[in-house]
């Protein structure tokens, strides 16, 4: 079945193969175009580093008008990450717009690892670490780290 | 000459009747008589394949697609069957550049139109025309 957003998932697939961005990788179910399985890998000297983050989008037939809902599946500690891995980040809320494609959705994620937005807490205690404790804030971050190695 | 048409007859045919006079005198400029006798060059024309190019008008943009559906603005956005007037590109007073199915679509999800591009105000400016590649 053809739909324009099926028809726009397959070139944001293409465009992802052809022009990869770095550090990030994603693609469609094998039995549906619609629901995208992704990894985000976390960027190298930061906290992060070494981190391989599972997520899920799901997309309605709205997009690119309406954005994909996108979750971790990874447990992630994170200001902008809620406990259920949705994220609070906004491109994927109000500041949507049809001309993102998936690698603008993951890169931008990728970027909310390192940069978090106080202005928007979804996790009260990663939000109080990082503003004052940044030392513990890492130490946890690097247990997350660890803990995707396991994760399967 | 055959006028019969066949899907392979060649697209010129020419053919030339008589036989050039290669004397001396011929070089020299031609009399009344000679001009009139002179070997022609008929051709006619069978049949002829007409290829036309067009885009359309653009700008500078830097990318060929529109920005929503990631298809060429020569293409045909959703919702259209065919390219070219059925399937219009449109320019804001931002500049920038639509299909015209594809940002209809887009603002009638939004409370206040907003560019895709620039979170500016959308406001139509002028359709764009189609460039026939003869500029
Ligand atoms: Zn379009
Ligand atoms: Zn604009």
């Amino acid at each position: 079945m053809s739909t324009s957003a099926r028809r726009r998932l397959l070139r944001d697939f293409k465009r992802l193969q052809n022009d990869p961005p770095s550090g990030v990788t994603g693609a469609p179910m094998d039995t549906n175009i619609m629901v995208w399985q992704a990894v985000i890998f976390g960027p190298d000297d930061t906290p992060w580093e070494g981190g391989t983050f599972k997520l899920t989008l799901e997309f309605t037939e709205d997009y690119p008008n309406k954005a994909p809902s996108v979750r971790f599946l990874t447990k992630m500690f994170h200001p902008n990450i809620y406990a259920d891995g949705q994220i609070c980040l906004d491109i994927l809320q109000n500041q949507w717009s049809p001309i993102y494609d998936i690698s603008a959705i993951l890169t931008s994620i990728q970027s909310l690892l390192c940069d978090p937005n106080p202005a928007s807490p979804a996790n009260s205690e990663a939000s109080r670490l990082f503003n004052e404790n940044r030392r513990e804030y890492n130490r946890r971050v690097r247990e997350i780290v660890e803990q995707s190695w396991v994760d399967e | 000459m055959s006028r019969k048409r066949s899907s392979d007859t060649p697209i010129i045919d020419a053919s030339t009747s008589d036989s050039f006079d290669l004397s001396a005198s011929a070089l020299h400029t031609p009399t009344e008589s000679q001009l009139k006798n002179r070997p022609k060059l008929r051709v006619r024309i069978k049949k002829f394949h007409g290829v036309a190019h067009w885009t359309w008008n653009c700008g500078d943009d830097d990318d060929d697609v529109c920005g929503i559906c990631q298809s060429a603005y020569e293409g045909v956005a959703p919702g259209a069957k065919y390219p070219g007037d059925e399937c219009p590109v449109v320019v804001g007073k931002c500049r920038h550049y639509f299909h015209l199915q594809c940002i209809t679509t887009w603002i009638s999800t939004r409370n206040s139109p907003t560019c895709p591009m620039c979170r500016q105000e959308w406001d139509l400016g002028v359709e764009t025309s189609r460039d026939d590649g003869n500029n």
